[in-house]
């Protein structure tokens, strides 16, 4: 074994390592199953290598034979990694062809004679080959196939962005820097007998490796960076031991044997130096083995803490719900730290609103505010600059005192965004051990994360909760709304049937009333004295008015109840104005006033309506107009029609409507009525506008109004045509 | 000859006017308190015309007309409701009974109940 050899071991080694490091870890895509085929082919390259160069002459041509046909797949291997990479798929054809034609390649080496005759050994040289006559073909294949894996990768290059655009750059580059070298020393030269060299080629592959190292571990190529990170740490170490270890040997032998140092010595050590190597390497597998072993006997509370931190992540990240992330949490952690008991505790100002807790406490039962004292203490403890209770390290006070009485060994706070939301406190452990600075750094690490956790579980239980009580609260008033609207309804009917029975109790003292004033009045042949007389007539139009607002009160609560029934036929509108205008024209005449109704006599006016109510909304009208315009005065009714409406316009030349009263007009004891009503002689109930708006928009119609203060007042009741009005005519 | 009028009114006041105001005018008035006074004046005695009240007690103005409906009495008598209930459904229910007509009392002044009482007496002769 000379130098070269083991320099050839160490980059077949590493090469094996990488190759089967990315066969392990990475998914398997086409890019990463060529890249090992490449990483493969040049292990058993130098592998061959160091056998060739080691083996006497009888075996050497084999050996010499394998070292030439493993290099064959290296060419292959990259330009299929380089037409792949990073995602792509190659065309079957072409994938076919160059393995048929690598495999005739692989083919012709083997057989004997044709690439390669024999190997001369000459001790002290090394070893020379004799080449058959297929042997120039062989070297251009190289010649042809290494550029064009440069072209390749050239135009990936081109082609790509980002990492990969670095990646294939790196990976060109230890190509040309391992490649190029070896076709001089391990092809050219060889051609030309030259043999010197011809283990440089698996020298160079240290570029190779070292590129494709670089990239990884700067470029991420293959993602393994921690992996191939941890394995260099090992392997240094390994070396490191190993060699150390021959040192120590070595110099130990020259001491004892007071030899001068030799080769000899050297090859004595290999040995002890090998089985020195297999204990370190076997060193750390064996003492978690036993470990392991003597956990369980002994119930030592060894855990590894890696594992631990993420479990838990996997925990938090699993639910939302409190008590299940907590008990989990506690579980894991009581059951890994082997401690007897601990719980999580949450806080809000000054009190306690949650608990959760698991394992078996030996302790006192906790007081609320004893458990916030610790809470509040844990997170002021300044001592090193952290933020806990470590029974043990505390000075003897109130609170120490309070965590020996419930048997507490640690708390920590639990803080998100500066805020304290709770602590997690934790009993002793079951060996009665103290926590190890291992557990400590473990809590420390993982008090944040389970307060984040704690806290979105318990933002998410209130808004759960508050759900719940909001949906319960709209339950509530939503009954108490359906029973205030039952209620509103019954008291409706009842007014309703007040309103009724009211009306009509009212009426029969009421017509007694204004019955026997008539008679008092109309006596035969009888004339009453003055004043007597005013005061019976006074008494009788009072008693008049009264029935009036009593007849409107009880339409009126008809309307309002939807229960006025419209006897509905098809009249002639005209008509019906007609004996209105007959019925008051006495009226009209008694105030001088000019009164007049415009329409064609006879034109078909016609409605489909309730002649009776229909009636009375003129005679509302009309009335009015008789009772607010002055002597002398003039009130007219136009009837128009177009294709749909008829237009009934009654104007007169009263006092007119301040814009104001105008759209309280048609509601209710409407105030300006009211108040017209109160100048009037002949007072109205303020119902009247009302009862005629409604009867109207039974009708499907309407009552517009337009008013000038000091000029007069035109209604206009609109009401829809019908066709039958000409059927009607032609009868 | 003198036509016959029964009313059936249970206010007191109201029926000794229109009892006043009907015997001035000449004809000859009986009259009844409740519904089931009336029922049996009106089963005996032969009557021209009928006032008869819609809110009565014992048996009411309507359930009267039913009554006499169910058992298919030969009524003579024209019948005419007088009432305060104004209401369109009791009246048109009445009216569909085979009523001869209806009167709102506190719509109509005394003259106008014996005018009202002479058209339909005199419609009722010329029918005749």
């Amino acid at each position: 074994m000379d130098v070269i050899n083991f320099i050839i071991l160490v980059a077949t080694c590493i090469n094996a390592l990488i190759s089967i490091t990315v066969f392990i870890r990475y998914p398997k895509t086409e890019s990463s199953k060529y890249f090992l085929l490449t990483a493969i082919a040049i292990s058993f390259w130098c592998f061959s290598m160091i056998f060739y160069r080691l083996a006497p002459a009888e075996s050497s041509l084999s050996w010499a034979i394998s070292l030439y046909f493993f290099p064959t797949l290296t060419p292959l291997g990259y330009l299929l990694f380089g037409l792949s990479f990073p995602n792509e798929k190659i065309k079957k054809t072409t994938l076919a062809s160059l393995i048929i034609f690598n495999s005739l390649l692989g083919i012709i080496i083997l057989i004997p004679g044709w690439v390669i005759k024999d190997v001369l050994v000459i001790p002290g040289q090394e070893k020379t080959i004799i080449f058959g006559w297929a042997y120039p073909g062989y070297v251009a294949y190289y010649n042809i196939f290494f550029p064009l894996c440069y072209l390749v990768y050239l135009r990936k290059y081109k082609q790509l962005t980002g990492v990969h655009k670095q990646q294939i750059m790196i990976i060109l580059i230890s190509l040309l820097f391992t490649s190029i070298p070896a076709l001089f020393t391990n092809l050219i030269f060889p051609t030309l007998g030259n043999f010197r060299f011809n283990w440089f080629g698996q020298v160079g592959t240290f570029f190779w490796i070292g590129g494709v190292a670089y990239a990884i571990v700067r470029h991420r190529f293959f993602d393994i960076r921690l992996i191939v990170a941890r394995a260099l740490a090992y392997l240094s170490l390994l070396v490191f031991i190993g060699l150390g270890y021959i040192a120590f040997l070595f110099n130990i032998a020259v001491l004892i044997n007071n030899d001068e140092p030799s080769i000899e010595t050297f090859r004595s050590l290999i040995i002890p130096a090998v089985i020195a190597l297999f204990f370190a390497i076997s060193f750390q597998p064996l003492k978690k083995f036993f470990e392991r072993i003597t956990d369980k006997i002994f119930y030592k509370d060894k855990y590894d803490s890696q594992e631990l931190l993420w479990s838990l992540s996997r925990i938090m990240a699993s639910t939302l719900n409190l008590s299940h992330l907590s008990q989990q949490i506690l579980n894991k952690l009581l059951n890994d730290m082997k401690v007897s008991y601990g719980s999580i505790v949450l806080i809000r100002n000054t009190s306690v609103i949650w608990v959760g807790s698991a394992g078996q406490t030996i302790g006192h039962p906790f007081k609320g505010s004893e458990i916030f004292q610790l809470i509040e203490k844990s997170n002021k403890q300044h001592s090193k600059g952290e933020h806990l209770l470590i029974y043990e390290e505390m000075e003897d006070s109130s609170i120490k005192a309070i965590m020996r009485e419930h048997e507490v060994s640690i708390v920590l706070p639990l803080v998100v965004r500066d805020e304290l939301i709770g602590g997690l406190s934790l009993g002793q452990k079951a060996s009665g051990e103290m926590y190890s600075s291992e557990d400590i750094d473990v809590l420390k690490i993982l008090a944040p994360e389970i307060a984040v956790a704690v806290k979105n579980a318990l933002s998410f239980d209130e808004i759960k909760r508050f759900n719940v009580t909001l949906e319960e609260e709209i339950h509530r008033a939503t009954d108490r709304l359906r029973r205030a609207n039952q209620r509103l309804k019954e008291l409706d009917t009842l007014k309703d049937e007040f309103v009724s029975i009211a009306s009509h109790e009212l009426r029969t003292p009421m017509t007694a009333i204004k019955s026997y004033l008539w008679m008092a009045i109309n006596q035969p042949g009888q004339r009453i004295k003055a004043p007597l007389d005013q005061y019976l007539k006074v008494s009788y139009n009072s008693t008049e008015r009264l029935i009036h607002l009593v007849n409107d009160m009880l339409t009126v609560s008809r309307i309002e109840r939807n229960k006025v029934e419209l006897k509905k036929e098809d009249i002639d509108v005209f008509g019906i104005l007609q004996q209105v205008y007959e019925e008051l024209k006495v009226t009209a005449e008694e105030k001088k006033i000019q009164f007049t109704l415009k329409g064609k006599d006879g034109a078909p006016y016609f409605v489909n309506g309730d002649k009776e109510k229909l009636r009375e909304v003129f005679q509302n009208i009309i009335g009015n107009a008789l009772k607010f315009t002055p002597s002398s005065g003039k009130i007219q009714t136009t009837i128009t029609k177009d294709k749909s409406d008829i237009y009934i316009a009654f104007s007169d030349t009263g006092p007119g409507i301040h814009k104001e009263a105008m759209k309280d007009l048609f509601k209710k004891f409407s105030k300006i009525e009211y108040s017209y009503a109160k100048h009037s002689n002949q007072p109205g109930t303020g119902l009247g506008l009302y009862i005629s708006k409604q009867i109207v928009s039974l009708h499907g119609g309407d009552i517009r109004v337009e008013s000038e203060v000091n000029v007069g007042t035109t209604f206009t009741v609109v009401l829809p045509q019908i066709k039958k009005g000409k059927e009607a005519e032609s009868k | 000859m003198t036509k016959k009028i029964l009313i059936i009114e249970d206010e007191e006041d109201l029926r000794n006017l229109y009892v006043q105001i009907l015997q001035k005018e000449g004809y000859e008035v009986d009259q009844a308190v409740d519904g089931e006074e009336g029922y049996l004046k009106l089963s005996k005695g032969q009557y021209d015309l009928i006032l008869l009240d819609i809110i009565l007690p014992k048996i009411d103005g309507l359930q009267m007309i039913d009554k006499l409906k169910e058992e298919s009495k030969e009524i003579t008598a024209k019948i005419v409701l007088l009432t305060n209930l104004s209401q369109d459904l009791v009246i048109s229910k009445a009216v569909g009974y085979g009523i001869s007509g209806y009167m709102v009392k506190s719509d109509m002044t005394p003259d106008q109940i014996v005018k009202e009482v002479k058209n339909i007496l005199e419609r009722d002769s010329q029918q005749k």
